[in-house]
């Protein structure tokens, strides 16, 4: 029978699972960028000094820095003579030169099903099969790590709801919008909402994380929100804005999760124009506010891009590419070995392609991760969050 | 089935409302008439919309899954219990008049004896109408914003 307010017994009530082995404090705030639909990553790091990449795709082929016969906004922009941003990846240039920039290029999970579904499944739990935790990496990572923060926005899925590497023991937060996190009605209603929900979650330590934090966001709005250089008008813009008025806010972010869609390019991918190039454009243009607009913070802020595979090195029939293997990810922070393709190139001549043409992986990209959480998020316990992979510690973080 | 075969309901543990589990309860107590097309929204925002899970395993039976969103479970409790959701309705009064003595303490025990099953203890009771009083609400609005609130509980959190 309940009789009061609060009437549950909260002996019962399931918090953790296994309770946090580390303690530390809080590292950086952790972006985690995933372009879903496998990206085509060697059009957006080009690799220019590599003959076979133009052999292979002909009309999909970004132009060397140095080819004459292209258009200069339609070259690739040179990183260090043998790898180039397509143009329209420009905007990360500033990145890349102040050295905060790092890229990870043929990284990428063993699975090779080249299936989105499967391939995003098992990177989201990181995990090598369908053993395994059912939960997320990144939910793994929070649930082994006590910062002793109690946050409901300790970690956040931009979105409707939290992504699959959110998933685990301790609770997430879905936030399409920091507008979202308002209840309706007047300043008098609002005051009689809250003085209620201030008795009924009076021995809640979430509710009452929350009600603060409602305080803490009333006063944000994203409309009005001024950065440096203006963020993308776009679902991923307004994703890595709100994570900025977040951290800037102070409300305990540790992790934050974008999704950014549409990266699987079967038909009519385009090369300097089209539907691939611009993804690439909002990808780099919200990177590179986000990078801009949070200067003050990026000695305590990592973000990482990934996908779930890489695309066939030949372009198809129409005019796109489809599944491969190897893919890239992008690590950006104050504390990242920038300026620099991390990482062993497998080449692209027959004979080094694999499976039925694709990129090789030559890094997993556990042990880009395993290095974020070791170096930049104060987690040891990779052994928990990647089970049964012993991760091979780069040098890409500081 | 183990459970009821083993006679050990007493140890089944309470499980924490997925949205839809939720949403429906809070629906069902009310006696809400609607035809649940602005309801679908709130899920959304709760994190369970209809037939949109991402992946065929469906929406997770974890109760750890579903702790940390309370903001879009409060936002519903409020909208609703103030007929703000778009063809949904209810009549708290009329659920109220077989059993009101026309007092407020009365309606805030009916009220929650309707949703928990037995009423809020007095000194809560007594601290949600003195609490919401002062912040300028008349008996009317007060029965409303402590009704709403009581939905976004963490006891009707659970099931």
């Amino acid at each position: 029978m309940l009789h009061a307010l609060p009437m549950i017994n909260k002996t019962w009530m399931p918090r953790l699972a296994f309770a946090p082995q580390n303690t530390a404090p809080r590292g950086d705030t952790l972006v985690v960028v995933f372009l879903r639909g496998a990206a085509d990553v060697l059009n957006m790091v080009v690799p220019h000094g590599e003959d076979a990449y133009y052999q292979l795709r002909p009309s999909l082929g970004i132009a060397r820095p140095d080819d004459s016969s292209a258009n200069k906004e339609d070259r690739a922009v040179d990183l260090d003579g043998f790898f180039g941003l397509h143009p329209n990846m420009y905007p990360l240039i500033d990145a890349w030169t102040d050295e905060q920039l790092a890229i990870i290029h043929a990284c990428g999970a063993p699975d090779e099903s080249r299936s989105h579904f499967k391939a995003m499944e098992l990177m989201e739990r990181g995990v090598e099969d369908e053993r395994g935790p059912a939960s997320g990496w990144i939910g793994r990572h929070l649930a082994t790590l006590n910062t002793g923060n109690s946050s409901p926005l300790r970690a956040v899925g931009m979105g409707t709801s939290p992504q699959r590497s959110l998933s685990g023991s301790v609770p997430v937060s879905a936030l399409r919008s920091i507008v979202d996190f308002h209840l309706g009605g007047d300043q008098q209603a609002l005051a009689q909402m809250r003085s209620a929900l201030n008795v009924v979650y009076q021995n809640d330590a979430m509710g009452l994380d929350t009600l603060s934090i409602m305080d803490t966001l009333e006063k944000l709005d994203p409309l009005t929100y001024q950065s440096k250089i203006p963020y993308p008008d776009s679902e991923f813009g307004l994703a890595l804005k709100q994570t900025a008025m977040l951290i800037k806010a102070e409300v305990g972010l540790e992790v934050s999760a974008i999704d950014v869609g549409g990266w699987d390019t079967h038909f009519a991918q385009g090369s300097v124009t089209g539907q691939m190039p611009k993804l690439m454009k909002d990808l780099a243009e919200g990177l590179a506010a986000f990078h801009a607009d949070m200067q003050d913070h990026m000695n305590q802020l990592t973000t990482v891009t990934m996908s779930e595979f890489g695309r066939r090195a030949s372009e198809n029939g129409s005019l796109g590419t489809d599944h491969g293997h190897g893919s890239m990810m992008m690590v950006l922070g104050g504390n990242v070995n920038g300026g620099k393709v991390h990482g062993e190139w497998p080449g692209m001549k027959e004979g080094q392609l694999v499976g039925p043409g694709d990129l090789a992986v030559t890094t997993d990209y556990r042990d880009v991760l395993s290095e974020v959480l070791t170096k930049r998020l104060n987690n040891p316990a990779t052994n928990e969050i990647f089970p049964e992979y012993q991760p091979v510690m780069g040098n890409v973080l500081k | 089935m183990k459970i009821i075969l083993l006679d050990g309901l007493a140890f089944a543990q309470p499980k924490y409302k997925r949205p839809a589990n939720f949403a429906l309860s809070a629906l069902r107590m009310l006696n809400v008439e609607t035809d649940a097309i602005a309801i679908n929204k709130h899920l959304l925002r709760m994190g369970q919309q209809y037939f949109n899970h991402p992946t065929p395993d469906g929406y997770s039976d974890m109760s750890e899954m579903w702790q940390g969103n309370l903001m879009p479970r409060w936002q519903f409790a409020f909208d609703l219990i103030r007929n703000e959701i778009k063809n949904t309705k209810h009549d708290l009064r009329n659920l109220l008049d077989v059993t009101s003595t026309g007092s407020l303490q009365d309606d805030i025990d009916s009220i929650s004896s309707l949703l928990f099953g037995s009423p809020i203890e007095r000194l809560t009771r007594d601290l949600l109408i003195d609490s919401v009083s002062s912040a300028g609400a008349n008996t009317d609005e007060a029965l409303q914003i402590i009704a709403g609130s009581l939905i976004a509980s963490p006891a009707f959190q659970w099931r």
